[in-house]
């Protein structure tokens, strides 16, 4: 029972994508990490200004850093191999397999075969216990299906296993993201920086970003965190509720959007560029730009492999009569995907259909209602919808964060 | 074919401004949005027999019915 327990524990510290990102360690951890990390960036610093293309140091470093950071969560070390192995050469074989004919049928198989590991893990994980859990699974599952789907669509047509191999351990993006493409990935990693360009642009911004990442994640989020989250007492009294829904916010745009500076910038510093996460989210003016400004990668690969082609069947197989609701009936069943991939838990499931519905509601009413139509270009009204939007949000933070679970 | 694909902005977008100013940015000017996008697909699709996914086409090259053009003239259509 206790081992249950503990493993349950694992499993909840691991679901929430707050606590994965294997920074969120002890502070002493957290220290060696930065170091080893800043050790591990200065060869690949020599480099950049020598010009010289970072590929090779950077898979050798990210299989070092991978084998760390899963090994510090003490979880997965050979569920993460047998998944790399698993995907390598899924999307190798269909891309083979492709080359002679498109099938829809093998299409899905292979399709399938990429998920599976992340449905068993999320499965099990319901159930109590842990099977196919690694640090990392979630993300690396996400580069496997958009691979596969590229390489159908025909947008991808050959595959070198060196880079597809780096793709999936690049180690700054490896526990949380951002969730980056194949095709981009590659023109990156390919691309020959200038040493003006790398002394200009990837080095400073980089640490920039790193600087930036250090202080939202170590500072801010852990202030929050210790002074403000972990002090609301247990009780769900309204007071209580309200507290805890505005801390947990913060809190998780805080610690995330730290995670993502901070691995956007190691980036960077190994010559990528991979895309940002946040870009001043509780700014937004409505949901549907909410989603255009937190934890953008994962909105946009949803909005490109889901929505968007969901949409596009509906519209030419002609299921609805109005593009508005093919569109709404997709943006319903995206965002309960997403609440999905998050965990079969029921909060989770609710966030996501609370979004889906809430980007619905708000299209509707922003196009049919007199009221927005009359005010959409006055500034306090605007003010207004910024206000609210950034309190619906916080609310589903709330559902988001299984409090009413407790 | 600038005059057709003028005639689907316009329909896609709801709104006569392309028409007035062919070259706004389509994104810009707010003309165009995730369901724009792929509503726009769906008509190039079915005017130049054409089979589009999403992720084959990045904004810039439907930013504008200048780049439209491009695009389409890149796929080998008239």
């Amino acid at each position: 029972m206790n081992f249950i327990l503990r493993i349950l524990d694992l499993v909840n510290h691991f679901q929430n994508y707050v606590a994965s990102s294997g920074l969120d360690l002890s502070q002493y951890g957290s220290y060696l990490y930065l170091l080893i990390l800043a050790i591990v960036l200065i060869p690949a610093v020599v480099l950049g200004i020598l010009q010289v293309r970072t590929k090779y140091y950077g898979v050798l470093v990210s299989v070092g850093m991978a084998v760390l950071l899963v090994w510090f969560t003490r979880l997965g070390m050979g569920y993460f191999l047998l998944f790399l192995a698993l995907e390598i050469v899924l999307i190798s074989v269909y891309s083979y397999i492709r080359k002679k004919k498109k099938n829809k049928c093998l299409y899905f198989l292979f399709l399938i075969a990429s998920i599976l590991p992340l449905l068993s893990f999320k499965a099990s994980a319901l159930a109590g216990y842990d099977f196919f859990g690694f640090l990392g699974i979630s993300y690396l599952t996400f580069k496997a299906i958009q691979m596969i789907i590229e390489i159908y669509d025909g947008a991808i047509t050959s595959v070198s296993i060196f880079r597809l191999f780096y793709f999936f351990v690049f180690f700054p993006t490896l526990s949380s993201g951002p969730i980056d493409r194949y095709r981009r990935f590659d023109e990156d990693i390919n691309r020959k920086i200038s040493r003006k360009d790398y002394l200009t642009d990837y080095l400073p911004n980089g640490i920039r970003k790193i600087v930036m990442g250090i202080g939202y994640k170590f500072v801010l989020a852990y202030l929050i965190n210790t002074y403000w989250l972990t002090t609301i007492p247990a009780d769900h009294s309204f007071a209580h509720i309200f507290s805890y829904m505005y801390a947990y916010s913060f809190f998780l745009f805080f610690d995330f959007a730290g995670y993502s500076n901070f691995a956007v910038g190691t980036s960077y510093i190994l010559g990528v560029k991979t895309p940002n996460n946040f870009f001043l989210p509780f700014l937004s003016i409505n949901i549907k730009e909410f989603w255009t400004r937190w934890h953008i990668s994962l909105s946009k690969w949803f909005g490109d492999y889901l929505y968007s082609r969901i949409t596009m069947n509906f519209m030419r197989k002609k299921l609805f009569k109005s593009k508005h609701s093919a569109s709404y009936t997709a943006q319903v069943i995206t965002m309960f995907t997403m609440g999905l991939w998050h965990g079969f838990q029921w909060y989770y499931l609710l966030y996501g259909l609370y979004h889906g519905l809430l980007l619905v509601i708000s299209d509707f009413y922003e196009r049919k209602c007199p009221l927005h139509k009359k005010n959409k270009d006055n500034f306090a009204y605007q003010c207004i919808q910024v206000f609210v939007t950034f309190n619906i949000v916080c609310f589903g933070f709330l559902i988001f964060s299984g409090y009413f679970s407790k | 074919m600038k005059e057709k694909i003028i005639a689907i902005l316009e329909d896609v977008c709801e709104s006569t401004d392309i028409r007035d100013n062919p070259d706004v940015d389509l994104f810009e000017a707010g003309l165009l949005d995730s369901l724009g996008i792929v509503s726009l697909l769906i008509e190039l699709e079915t005017s130049f027999g054409l089979q589009l996914e999403p992720t084959d086409v990045d904004r810039k090259q439907i930013s504008s019915v200048d780049n439209i053009v491009a695009f389409l003239k890149s796929k080998g259509c008239n």
